[in-house]
């Protein structure tokens, strides 16, 4: 399983991808790049106030920006599909995917679907490349998730599951454990623990119970936010450690870009993302429809159990040779 | 547990991609380690028992 590090300074232009569409968007001596998330306020002052006010709505934008970069006019790059977007302000809706962290399987990917308005600024043209501030405002969610399979070209069919992605080694919310106790096999936390019926966590560092429950647990009930209670009957209660969520039954998104593919004889490609509790057997987990286009992105949501690991397969349709298909595939739990 | 008491209810396959029961087929080949999350999860079901002859023979009379 690939091991995730941490971004802060190890990460420069290199290690973005940034895919809209199947497009790759990604410029050259990009001056910023910009993931935002905002939280919208409304003004919340009435007569007799004096100083402005600003209220939650409970509503939030997302903005990705790359500024001052320069852009590729060759077909299947960014300007070909940011010149043309300014006609139409709000575009049907988008598939974006932007990673910070890497190409690689493992590393977090932000994943966006929405109605995409973009504004592009084409400052100065140098050979193939226009020098520009794109901005792309997503009228839809944001959600954080994992590459499956890192943006590169594959001409046999194969699956990674060999080197699928352990959800308890990309980065979460670690939540400390205040206790565990006998009565009722109960967990509390020091802090929200976001956990469900039917979740499983993987326990470390608890120290004192009988038997110890470090290791993958299965949450029972859910009393409160920061209680829980564990199938496993705790005789004796102890302190101490933290958790990581392994399973969750919150469902979630499947994404797929492809950035060029040449079928070949094949009539197809299907891109299947795979799970598993124990790394050893799988299950079909997201079917994305069989693509045939050269440039295409697909988000498809499941409902349910994600289990621990997760993987992708390719299988091409039909008897064929050649071809290629160069995609990024990625999935992001709610 | 063996593999062998169970049919897939969907397709299932080890971390090489290889197959190893389709929907509605045996589990032979599935590891007996991983047949608890996959019968828990619903994942496979136990093979219809048959009749035994005593049994058959009574429905007869």
């Amino acid at each position: 399983m690939p091991a995730v590090t941490p971004s802060t300074g190890k990460f420069g232009s290199k290690s973005v991808v940034f895919l809209v569409d199947g497009f790759n968007m990604l410029a050259a001596k990009v001056q910023n790049l910009r993931h935002k998330v905002t939280n919208e306020t409304e003004p919340g002052a009435g007569l007799g106030d004096s100083w402005r006010e600003h209220s939650p709505t409970g509503m939030r934008s997302v903005e990705l920006v790359q500024e001052g970069a320069f852009f590729r006019t060759d077909p299947g790059n960014s300007h070909e599909a940011l010149k043309d977007s300014t006609a139409e302000p709000m575009d049907p809706s988008r598939i974006a995917s932007v990673g910070f962290a890497g190409n690689a399987i493992g590393q977090p990917i932000i994943g966006l679907e929405g109605a995409v308005q973009i504004e592009y600024e084409p400052l100065s043209t140098v050979g193939v490349l226009v020098r520009a501030n794109a901005a792309c405002k997503v009228t839809g969610r944001s959600e954080s998730g994992v590459i499956l399979h890192a943006l590169g070209a594959e001409t046999v069919d194969g699956n990674t599951e060999g080197s699928s992605v352990d959800a308890t080694t990309v980065p979460q919310r670690v939540v400390p454990i205040t206790s565990s106790a006998a009565a009722g096999d109960l967990i509390t936390c020091s802090a929200p623990h976001g956990l469900a019926v039917g979740d499983t966590v993987l326990v470390a560092g608890h120290s004192g119970s009988t038997p110890s429950i470090n290791g993958i647990q299965t949450v029972g009930t859910v009393p409160s936010i920061t209680t829980f209670t564990i199938t496993t009957d705790i005789t004796v209660g102890g302190t101490g450690g933290t958790l990581l969520r392994a399973k969750s039954n919150a469902g979630g998104s499947g994404y797929l870009h492809v950035t060029d593919h040449v079928l070949g004889t094949w009539t197809g490609a299907v891109v299947t993302l795979r799970h598993s509790d124990d790394d050893t057997t799988f299950v079909d987990l997201v079917a994305f429809a069989a693509e045939t286009l050269t440039r295409h992105a697909q988000r498809v949501t499941v409902a349910g159990a994600v289990r621990r690991y997760i993987a992708q397969a390719l299988d091409r349709t039909g008897a064929g040779a050649g071809g290629s298909i160069t995609y990024l595939a990625g999935f992001a739990r709610n | 547990m063996k593999g062998s008491d169970f049919v897939a209810v969907e397709k299932l396959s080890d971390r090489f991609g290889a197959v190893l029961a389709a929907p509605g087929a045996s589990c032979d080949k599935v590891p007996e380690s991983s047949l608890g999350w996959l019968l828990r999860d619903g994942l496979i079901q136990p093979k219809p028992k048959r009749k035994s002859k005593d049994r058959a023979s009574e429905g007869k009379e």
